[in-house]
């Protein structure tokens, strides 16, 4: 017995060693797959590999979340399309991006700036903005991408350029990044925007040391490749398929998820007849290899440019009583799809919006039911329009209440498509459209409690306008976003109840994080007017014409740390 | 009455175009910009280019870009605006897209959305212009879309620029079309290590952690060495920094791939070589 038990020990033991070797080894992986247990960082851009954008911290609570004060801000001095990104934080040092792809390394606790980068822009896009969603750190790097569709490694320490690659010309494909890269072991994996061009999208995967090319995932199947066939004659070379946002990873399954969105042209679709794979789908690939292991389309030919870009939220919950390692993930279409990430598997699909029309529905087997498409040469009522029944900015789960955050759009279009033929890198969207009111009521936005499985919702928050900002949900029972009048907002996980807000003089386009320093827990928020579809809101809301932009981002934390309302008030 | 200055300027941009400078005359037409035939020539230019997507929204209702209904216009820098772009924006310019006489109709076509208070009231078009700088023969048509085809991983232009396009990792070779015949050009892309165009030779890092990079250099100075490490495609432009360098040598081999020779048929290679030559 007890030789038997020193055995085990040693086992155990040896094991351990093993273990802790091989965690010496990677670093980056292992430190990047236990995210959520170092909450005092935002190491990665949705919060973790299972994008749920909530954090431990529970220093800041809805007891004390009136005591919330800014403590430092900073700009970028770029204001042209808001600020939009996901700031990083590893170790107490923040790492932002801002518009015409910008990167500053920040001190966490004080704001004071440590280096920048400016990327020089060349060619670059027409349709895609200069904004930029956020960094990945890791084998300390930091890995932008850049509007001219340039993928930039610098050295985290000091800022110096140490790699760039020109994924392809931007100006000739008429595509860029906007999004955030995901680091996964020892690659750098990268989307591109493109979708409404005349352009073949794709998932590249670099060496995060070199540069160096490692795999490319062609979303939309060339001659001969199994899926070329959903695609009328040469459709597929500038059938869209485009990977602007950023994917989620399962490293027990070693799969990588990424959406793909919208085929084009965008609402004319006669030229590209068939499924159109795998544009609209939720791609599972293994992220060593780029190898394509499974795929689910949410909408077969979609003409509505509605991308399968946003947030994959992994879950292990129950399924009608069993276990599952699930995909929640919210669609620009309005609705969110709830998949088993081992295989595809369709189990659910529920509705974000109340105003609807595209389809009058999904039926069991995920089919859609009655499509609704525009048609050429004449205007039609469709719900939700081009700009979603939710945009791309990202909600949050917490484990805490169990519950889903998200926004949701509740407006419509009057469209007409059109006949166009492709132009390589040119828009490519087949038609024209205006925003309109839904039928019934005023256009007007919401942010609810949902259960992520079957889309029953517990409370509601209401906004005139449009809600662009991503979610943070916290271990202190506290949801933060903002509002397009500036107002950066906490309210109560469990009641929806406005705790707290706080003027931060430009609307909110982008994702709020909270992170800690020697034990004092922060909240940052970008703040800044900006971006295509706020553009756009001027259709619906002429004043909104008049909401000024800006690129600030502001720093909380509690009073009743470190410098006192008292003395800044003097 | 409110239009009678821009009845004056018409009248004097008519009497400009029969009178004025000589060479004017024969080459130059001057549009009425109130003329609403003319401005719904430009109707569905700006919805296919302009109101498109998140651009400026349907009859200039505002997007990405700013609205451009309702507002009051000078119609000379309108017309700028659109052929140029605005630098550092997502408005780019449409020159290369459009001819003149179509970015003069989109003018007219936003002037009509406006306040109706514009100036001045007509453009000035010049005749015989043409958007490509040159009409290519179908081969060399067939060789450029090889040259740039974005489907191809080893597409020549992920290192070489021609008429102002494509990378400029490996030589230009717009110049490269006087001064090349087809067997010289055809022995540069087939066996790339027979000559050595001067300036690429390829320059090898040895780095401290014992990687051997190869490629071409971009730039040098004390503090670094910028490489493009072409043993990737498309290949990463590397810097390292003077300490991490453990020495610096050269080499004959060409960073060209050594595959097109079995990559494309002869008569693919003849075409790229025809569009490579078709330059002035
Ligand atoms: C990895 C980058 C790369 C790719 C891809 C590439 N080349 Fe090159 N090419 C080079 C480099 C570097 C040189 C200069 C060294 C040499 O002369 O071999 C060169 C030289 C040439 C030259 C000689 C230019 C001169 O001034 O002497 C021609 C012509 C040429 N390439 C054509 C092509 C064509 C056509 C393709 C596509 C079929 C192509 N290259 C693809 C890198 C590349």
């Amino acid at each position: 017995m007890k030789l038997a038990s020193f055995l085990l020990l040693t086992v155990c033991v040896v094991a351990l060693l093993v273990v802790t070797t091989v965690r010496g080894e990677e670093p980056v992986s292992e430190r990047l797959v236990n995210a959520a247990n170092e909450p005092e960082n935002w190491l990665t851009y949705n919060g973790s590999y299972e994008s749920w954008r909530y954090s431990k911290l529970d220093q800041i609570s809805r007891h004390n979340v009136k005591k919330l004060i800014p403590v430092w801000s900073f700009q970028p001095g770029i204001v042209d399309g808001g600020l939009q990104a996901t700031p990083i934080v590893v170790d107490g040092v923040m790492y932002l991006t801002s518009s015409l792809n910008r990167v500053f390394a920040i001190d966490a606790a004080t704001g004071k700036k440590i280096w920048q980068y400016y990327h020089e822009i060349g060619e670059f896009p027409s349709l895609y903005g200069t904004w930029n969603r956020g960094v990945a750190v890791g084998h300390g790097l930091v890995f932008m991408g850049t509007a001219d569709n340039y993928l930039v490694a610098l050295d985290a320490g000091s800022g110096r350029e140490v790699w760039k690659v020109e994924i392809e010309n931007g100006g000739q494909c008429g595509c860029g990044i906007t999004g955030a890269p995901l680091l996964v072991k020892d690659k750098v994996i990268i989307g591109v925007n493109g979708g409404d061009s005349a352009h073949r999208g794709y998932l590249n995967a670099f060496d995060a040391k070199t540069g160096r090319h490692v795999w490319r995932f062609w979303t939309i199947p060339g001659p001969g490749e199994p899926g070329n066939e959903s695609w009328k004659g040469d459709s597929w070379k500038y059938g869209g398929g485009s990977t602007w946002l950023t994917g989620s990873y399962d490293s027990d399954l070693n799969l990588l998820y990424w959406g793909v969105g919208n085929p084009a042209a965008d609402f004319y679709g006669e030229d590209r007849e068939g499924d159109n794979l795998y544009t609209e789908s939720i791609i599972a690939l293994d992220p060593d290899t780029g190898k394509l292991i499974w795929y689910y389309q949410q909408i077969p030919h979609d003409v509505w440019d509605f991308d399968s870009g946003y947030e994959i939220v992994l879950l292990d919950l129950p399924y009608e009583g069993k276990k599952r390692k699930l995909i929640v993930t919210p669609h620009k279409s309005g609705y969110v799809w709830v998949l088993d990430r081992t295989n595809g598997e369709f189990l659910n699909a529920w509705s974000l919006v109340e105003n609807t029309n595209w389809i009058e529905g999904i039926d069991r087997k995920g089919r859609l039911i009655g499509r609704n498409e525009p048609v050429v040469g004449e205007y039609k009522l469709l719900c939700p329009g081009i700009t979603g029944g939710r945009q791309w900015n990202h909600g949050a789960y917490s484990p805490k209440t169990g519950w889903f955050y998200s926004t949701a759009l509740e407006w419509c279009q009057q469209i007409k498509a059109f006949p166009e033929k492709a132009r390589e890198g040119m828009s490519f969207f087949g038609g024209e459209f205006k925003l309109v009111p839904p039928p019934k009521e005023e256009a007007h936005s919401h942010l609810s409690a949902y259960d992520p499985v079957t889309g029953e919702h517990f409370w509601r928050y209401k906004s005139k306008y449009p809600l662009l900002a991503s979610q943070l949900v916290t271990a202190g029972d506290l949801l933060f976003t903002g509002d397009a009048e500036g107002e950066f907002l906490a309210l109560d996980t469990e009641t929806g109840q406005r705790l707290w807000s706080f003027q931060t003089g430009s609307g909110h386009r982008g994702s709020p994080i909270t992170y800690s320093v020697n034990g004092k827990q922060y909240v940052a928020t970008p703040s800044g007017w900006g971006s295509a579809v706020a553009g756009l809101l001027p259709q619906l809301w002429p004043e909104t014409e008049y909401f000024q932009s800006g690129a600030t981002l502001f720093v909380f934390s509690l009073a009743n740390f470190g410098v006192s309302n008292e003395v800044r008030s003097e | 009455m409110k239009f009678s200055g821009y009845y004056w300027s018409v009248l004097v941009s008519v009497f400009l175009a029969l009178f004025g400078a000589k060479d004017s005359l024969a080459q130059t037409k001057i549009i009425d910009l109130r003329d609403p035939a003319f401005a719904s020539l430009g109707a569905p230019l700006f919805a296919k280019n302009c109101a498109v997507g998140y651009c400026h929204g349907s009859e200039g209702a505002a997007g990405q870009g700013p609205r451009l209904r309702g507002r009051h216009w000078n119609s000379t820098t309108l017309f700028e605006v659109i052929r140029d772009g605005i630098p550092n924006t997502t408005m780019p310019g449409w020159s290369g897209v459009l001819n003149q006489e179509g970015i003069w109709s989109i003018t007219a076509y936003i002037i009509g959305l406006g306040t109706g208070t514009f100036e001045p009231a007509s453009g000035k078009l010049e005749m015989g212009e043409r958007i490509a700088a040159k009409e290519l023969s179908s081969k060399a048509k067939r060789g450029r879309a090889l040259f740039f085809d974005l489907t191809n991983e080893k597409r020549c232009a992920l290192c070489h620029r021609i008429r102002s396009r494509g990378s400029t990792i490996g030589p230009e070779l717009t110049s490269t079309t006087s001064t090349k015949s087809v067997d010289e050009l055809h022995r540069d892309i087939t066996d790339p290590s027979a000559t050595i165009a001067r300036g690429f030779e390829q320059t090898i890092v040895l780095v401290a952690d014992g990687e051997q990079v190869s490629g071409i250099k971009k730039d040098s100075n004390e503090e670094r060495i910028q490489l493009y490490d072409t043993a990737a495609l498309p290949s990463p432009l590397r810097t390292f920094y003077r300490n991490q360098i453990r020495g610096v040598s050269g080499s004959s081999v060409s960073s060209m791939p050594t595959s097109y020779g079995e990559m494309y048929s002869p008569s693919e290679l003849a075409d790229i070589i025809a569009f490579i030559k078709s330059g002035e």
